[in-house]
């Protein structure tokens, strides 16, 4: 079975991917019939009034490195949720390997030029994982099983962000979003029970998520440095399952190389609580991760383009002990219109 | 309130100009509705000199090989400055491109117009400022 951390990361990855998508270091003015506005906030994911952008990407993050604490071990043995007896199997299998591969599709509108509302669609989510399963005693190696991944449509979010201040050089936007419990929560493993709920596609809750981005225009058109904060308070599923609230943290910048090509740079950090079933802490899930994210963006006419990011590790610990990931990539193509 | 390079490199102060009223333009090569506003400026140029007035225009952060060859095309006959970082643009709160301030001789901001310049407009505001100064100086 996955462990918590899984979703967690999958979540956190499609956090983190809203922001480097909303990250677009090509300052695109929006020219009216006399005048030209260089506040489009394209940089910080908040757009003209009446521009949209449609955003189609795909995420594949490899995890099969185990590690108790922030060191590397040789297992990660984790415990399972069982739903039906409402109790937490601890030990219960072995974590060998996890591939998260996400499709997703996001849609942005300016409603004003200060307002832009967002949804995030990841409407394919595939989930391949390998584990030991049955350790019911120490030593035991336990049954290999790569039959318990789930493929299914993941939780819808949207998100209203808002630019409170604008100057020709600075930018600083808030956000507030909402988690929708759209994804399947309660599918059902090869022995027939409720599966893992970090092994759905989604999560079974509502949750709120706060966000600000700032952006600082460094060279108009060329240089952007920004960070961002976004938290995602996490609530309960009616499984009595709740997911640790996340955090995000980023730093990046953006240098616009040509006319058709700009390079990016991020450090990311994540920090997941633990999470909780019946009030009580999940072993095996939180932690602490950070991550650099380099990024190519490449217009490939004046409305679309395409882009790639790698994010890879650089300091990864989990609560008790888990998988971490080995690298993500991402691909991606956007139009704007 | 500004100290920017002209295209040959030299320093142009804000204060080179007290005495003058500056007509101060903020553009850039990819802002249509800027071209459009070039050949008013080249016209005022011409027509207001004689008024102690000084057409003046910042490029907003673009290289100087890009605005040369837009200047040298639109055959531009005022100065033209480079705001490379963006500082002086932020400095006077730039929203959109084009922007006209009208800044009268002892430095201060008079007027502005965005977008949409005319000469005659540059003329009516001119002659508004001539006004208010003349009031000013009586009292």
């Amino acid at each position: 079975m996955l462990s918590s951390s899984k979703v967690k990361t999958i979540y956190a990855v499609f956090l983190s991917i809203v922001c480097l998508l909303s990250f677009n270091p090509i300052v695109e003015a929006a020219c009216g019939g006399a005048n030209c506005s260089l506040l489009t906030g394209s940089q910080d994911g908040v757009l003209g009034k009446d521009r949209f952008v449609m955003d189609l990407s795909y995420r594949y993050v490899l995890s099969e490195n185990p590690h108790r604490g922030s060191d590397s071990t040789n297992q990660a043995l984790v415990p399972k949720v069982n739903f039906e007896t409402r109790a937490l199997e601890l030990g219960h299998h072995n974590e060998i390997r996890t591939i998260n591969k996400l499709a997703q599709f996001d849609i942005s509108y300016g409603v004003t030029d200060k307002l832009t509302l967002s949804m995030n669609m990841p409407f394919f989510n595939d989930r391949y994982h390998e584990h030991f399963d049955g350790i019911e005693n120490v030593g035991d190696t336990g049954t290999f099983n790569n039959t318990d991944g789930t493929t299914g449509f993941g939780d819808v979010t949207l998100i209203a962000k808002y630019a409170l201040w604008q100057t020709t050089k600075h930018m600083f936007v808030g956000g507030v979003g909402i988690k929708f419990a759209t994804g399947d929560y309660k599918l059902k493993d090869t022995s027939g029970s409720i599966n893992e709920p970090t092994l759905m596609p989604g999560t079974g809750s509502y949750d709120a998520i706060l966000s600000g981005i700032y952006n600082y225009s460094a060279i108009p058109n060329k240089l952007n440095i920004f960070t961002s904060v976004s938290h995602r308070f996490a609530t309960e599923n009616d499984l009595d399952y709740q997911f640790g609230d996340t955090t995000l943290i980023d730093a990046g910048v953006g240098y616009v190389l040509t006319k058709k090509v700009s390079v990016s740079g991020q450090v990311n950090m994540r920090i997941s609580g633990r999470d909780q079933f019946i009030d009580a802490n999940v072993p095996s899930t939180g932690g602490e991760f950070i991550f650099i994210t380099p990024g190519v963006r490449l217009a490939v006419y004046d409305d679309v383009s395409i882009y790639s990011h790698v994010q890879l590790p650089i300091y990864q610990r989990v609560n008790d002990v888990n998988l971490v990931e080995d690298y993500g990539v991402m691909l991606g193509a956007s139009y704007n219109f | 309130m500004f100290e920017l390079k002209t295209l040959n490199g030299k320093v142009l102060k804000l204060s080179d100009l007290k005495g003058k009223t500056v007509v101060l333009n903020f553009w850039a090569t990819w802002c249509v509705p800027c071209i459009k506003e070039m050949s008013v400026l080249n016209n005022a140029y011409s027509s207001f000199k004689n008024r102690d007035v000084e057409i003046v225009a910042i490029n907003f952060a673009e290289s100087r090989e890009k605005v040369e060859e837009f200047t040298s095309e639109h055959r531009l006959n005022f100065p033209v400055l480079l705001d490379n970082y963006g500082d002086t643009s932020q400095d006077y709160k730039i929203r959109g491109l084009p922007v006209t301030y009208f800044i009268t001789p002892d430095g201060i901001v008079g007027d502005e117009i965005v977008g949409g310049l005319t000469l005659e407009l540059i003329e009516e505001k001119l002659d508004q400022l001539a006004h208010l100064l003349q009031l000013k100086a009586q009292y």
